[in-house]
């Protein structure tokens, strides 16, 4: 595209050229001083119109006649001279590449072009209409912050500065995508982040080629080259607070302009099974509600292929009297077991399906007219089983105590190979899928760090901080080993952290 | 398009689960016939009959939502019994087998009842369960003081499926009768049988009297059934082998002979053991019993240290005359239930009783017996 001419005519042709001849392009000619001929080049929409108009046209049009150096009374020598002189904005800086021009003004700036300069003034005019800082939709939690990341990839920045006031924290832009030209911001704590995972990270974002970045799942599987595998090997949150306290045990956090979300990496399988409100709960209650939720797991992973493998394969495993309850409730039930568990867990995936895509009102419409209704006419019209009823329903609450949904969406996907296994060799089969997904899992790693850690391999010290229960606060004296931070101390120069003597 | 070896498993699998689906052993619940209680009796044209009592899940009260009633018809029994002959166990199944839409299930069975009649033929008749390695583990065994048939069609009250009756009382979950010992599956039957070591004893139970009840002992020589041990003698079998001791004693007030007191035994040791006395076998008993006075027949008198003396001087009194009638039965009968031979092989393997069945049989039944009895009232029968 080269570079600027000194002719505003064939500039504002160069530029028009450049950035396609679109109707929503605006060029605004006026005249310096009343004077020397100049134009503003903008995206109708993109800018703030009243900072033009305040910070620019007013200025030059008439304040600029007052002062002579400035273009009052003689002709404009410098770009250079006006931002410093006369425009008023925070941001204004010259420019003289064609390329440059256009990349800013498609991401909202205006472009200031003055007749008898090569030089163009970039003037910060950006304005979009966004929405504010929200509770995070679906990371929602009963006690902590409930601010979530927004649309703005710099409000999302600020979020987490506001959590971490640290001159370590660094913060790496990237522009990924050919067409979209989307901004991607890599955020990380340079004594605590292990260089080679920054390294790796930074080297991939810069690798991506492609046209256009519309969210962070696209960076996410372009990042760490994800092919069929449901399991999310990089962990997708909308809440500041958890990145920050992931940047402070030594992960990376990839933000993507227009996604409210941020990507934390490396992750662990184990990471998708905590909540944000586990460390804002007492140990003692986070005991409780991680059972819960690793009992969701078994629910939705095993549960519809034991019932399988009990009802058609290996009804001796049952107690007698269950093996009478399943066999009266399955009398008269024209469809096979394994048929009626994959139809009615199809149904269910298209009902949870219905619930995402519908309005909220609407959705909870069709999750009682779906789970209630149907489910209970169904089975007296013996079609289904009461058995299976109950199984459906402990399988959906058992996905819906996730407390990340990639997990859960991965659980729901993993049940179907479990499924499968029971289906065809009844409990043999179930526990050759269950032996196939563990061995699955433990080939995966993010960014290095092994998938089941610190299950496997296992990191004693990391268990006992933080898996099945956590340590109280006072009693962490360390970070997390299994993501490799730099510095493992936690409390540096504090000593011993709790309760002293006397205490209460 | 070339498909990448996930892609080709992935499609593998998929085409796996809808085409061989079914290949192996599937078979739902509901198309089971699930047998609960088998009966094997002598048959009258054929070697054996056997009866099986079949659940019928459907008609439970649950499986109704609870409605009870209903008649009492045949028709609306939650089970059903099916009975046959052959030439065998497994040929009378074939028979009823044929007789089924469903397939015959015996995953579930729980109790297998032998009758009075084949179990004096001996059990080495119906090797069938031995054989069934499962079943073995699950089944408990019984024996009925008649025909099994009777056993297999009684009914319970309490229970919708009779076969639940005898189940929960031989798996110990609501019955702590004495004349039930929780631990008769077959395997502990024919691990006895075996090892030699001691002959086997199983429940025995009839169909009679209030539908299904249990009555005493069948004691075994061997693989055959050689008598019964009914009422206090019973009793006392199941405190040798029980799991824990438990019984009653009984004795005179001091001074009242019509006041009779009942001791409630929870607690104590029972041991056995054999002496040699110019090379003949004495059978030696002794016990430590301890347990809660459980009041007086007729009147009430007060309790001093003295009396209380006396007291459990009687109830050893009664705890020795109920041991010797029970060894005394045994003697008679020619079993050995409670392992005296194998004390002897292990104080003397060369001694010719335990070389030799036959005279061993003459020693046991002619051997003197030393029993000696101590029994401590934890409570005189008066509780907070």
């Amino acid at each position: 595209m080269g570079r600027l001419g000194d002719q505003l005519a064939s500039n504002l042709k160069l530029l028009r050229q450049a950035l396609g001849d679109s109707d929503d392009v605006i060029v605004r000619k006026f005249l310096i001083g009343g004077r020397q001929r100049a134009a503003l080049i903008f995206i109708e929409g993109l800018v703030d119109e009243q900072t033009i108009q305040r910070d620019i046209l007013h200025r030059l049009m008439l304040e600029a006649i007052a002062q002579p150096q400035a273009g009052g009374q003689s002709p404009v020598r410098s770009v250079q001279a006006l931002a410093e002189r006369v425009v008023t904005a925070v941001h204004a800086k010259p420019l003289t590449q064609v390329r440059q021009m256009v990349e800013q003004v498609l991401a909202g700036q205006t472009v200031l072009l003055v007749d008898g300069l090569e030089q163009a003034l970039l003037v910060k005019t950006q304005q979009r209409e966004e929405r504010g800082v929200q509770s995070p939709v679906s990371e929602s939690v009963v006690r902590g912050p409930q601010e979530g990341f927004t649309e703005n990839v710099q409000v999302n920045v600020a979020l987490v500065r506001r959590r971490v006031k640290d001159p370590r924290l660094c913060v790496k832009h990237f522009i990924v995508g050919e067409r979209s030209r989307t901004k991607v911001v890599v955020l990380y704590v340079r004594d605590l982040a292990p260089p080679e995972v920054v390294g790796e990270v930074t080297g991939r974002i810069e690798r991506i080629r492609t046209a256009q970045v519309l969210e962070t799942g696209m960076i996410e599987e372009m990042i760490t080259g994800r092919r069929i595998s449901p399991f999310p090997v990089a962990r997708l949150t909308e809440r500041p607070d958890k990145t920050a306290a992931a940047l402070n045990g030594g992960r990376v956090a990839v933000l993507v302009e227009g996604s409210p979300g941020a990507l934390l990496v490396p992750t662990v399988l184990l990471d998708m099974l905590i909540a944000a409100d586990d460390y804002s709960h007492s140990p003692a209650v986070v005991v409780l509600m991680r059972l819960v939720r690793f009992l969701g797991v078994a629910l939705v992973l095993f549960l519809p292929g034991l019932y399988i493998s009990l009802a058609a394969y290996n009804p001796d495993a049952l107690h007698i009297d269950s093996a009478m309850a399943i066999a009266a409730s399955r009398e008269g039930v024209p469809l096979p077991a394994v048929l009626e568990v994959v139809l009615m867990e199809l149904m269910m995936e298209m009902l949870l399906e219905a619930t995402v895509r519908l309005p909220t009102k609407v959705g909870s419409a069709v999750t009682v007219v779906g789970g209630l209704i149907i489910g209970r006419a169904a089975a007296e019209a013996k079609l289904i089983s009461n058995a299976m009823v109950v199984i459906v329903a402990a399988t959906t609450i058992g996905s819906y105590t996730q407390a990340s949904y990639e997990a859960a969406l991965a659980l729901r996907l993993s049940k179907w190979l479990i499924i499968a296994g029971a289906a065809v060799f009844g409990l043999f089969g179930m526990f050759l899928a269950i032996l196939l997904l563990l061995v699955y899992q433990n080939s995966i790693t993010s960014f290095g760090v092994p998938y089941l850690a610190p299950f496997a391999p296992p990191i004693p010290r990391d268990l006992a901080r933080d898996s099945l229960f956590r340590r109280s606060w006072w009693s962490v004296q360390h970070r997390s080993r299994t993501f490799g931070a730099r510095d493992r101390r936690r409390a540096v120069g504090t000593g011993k952290n709790g309760p002293q003597d006397g205490d209460s | 398009m070339r498909r990448r070896p996930a892609e080709r498993l992935l499609l593998l699998g998929l085409a796996a689960t809808l085409l061989i689906s079914g290949c192996w052993d599937y078979r739902d619940i509901d198309n089971r016939a699930l047998a609960i209680m088998i009966g094997i009796d002598r048959g009258e044209k054929k070697s054996h009959q056997v009866c099986v009592q079949i659940a019928l899940p459907s008609k439970l009260k649950i499986a109704r939502g609870g409605a009870g009633g209903g008649g009492g018809g045949e028709r609306d029994k939650p089970y059903r019994v099916m009975c046959a002959e052959g030439a065998g166990v497994a040929l009378a199944l074939d028979d009823i087998r044929a007789s089924l839409t469903q397939d015959l299930d015996t995953s579930h069975l729980k109790i297998v009842v032998v009758g009075a009649e084949m179990a004096r033929a001996g059990l080495d008749q119906i090797d069938w369960v031995a054989r069934n390695l499962q079943m073995m583990n699950t089944a408990f065994i019984t024996v009925a003081r008649g025909r099994s048939e009777e056993v297999v069609r009684a009914e319970t009250e309490s229970e919708e499926i009779p076969a639940f009756y005898l189940y929960h009382a031989y798996s110990g979950e609501f019955t702590r009768s004495r004349a039930v010992t929780p631990q008769h599956v077959w395997q502990v039957y024919y691990r006895d049988l075996m090892s030699g070591a001691h002959d086997p004893v199983l429940p025995a139970v009839t169909g009679r009297k209030y539908g299904l009840n249990f009555q005493g002992y069948g004691v075994f020589r061997g693989q055959r059934l050689a008598g019964w041990v009914d009422g206090l003698d019973a009793e006392t079998l199941g405190m040798f082998l029980g799991r824990r001791i438990s019984g009653t004693l009984q004795t005179s007030f001091p001074g009242q002979p019509e006041a009779v007191t009942g001791l409630f035994v929870n607690n104590g040791s029972v041991k056995r053991a054999v002496e040699l006395r110019e090379g003949q076998p004495v059978l030696r008993i002794s016990m430590r019993l301890s347990g809660d006075m459980r009041g007086l027949r007729t009147g009430v008198a007060v309790l001093n240290t003295q009396i209380e003396r006396k007291l459990e001087e009687g109830y050893a009194r009664d705890a020795e005359r109920r041991v010797r009638s029970l060894i005394r039965k045994l003697q008679e009968m020619g079993t050995d239930p409670l392992g005296f031979r194998e004390r002897l092989r292990r104080l003397d393997p060369s001694h010719p009783a335990v070389t030799d069945e036959q005279i061993w049989l003459r020693m046991y039944a002619e051997a003197p017996l030393e029993v000696r009895a101590e029994v401590t009232m934890v409570t005189p029968g008066t509780k907070k």
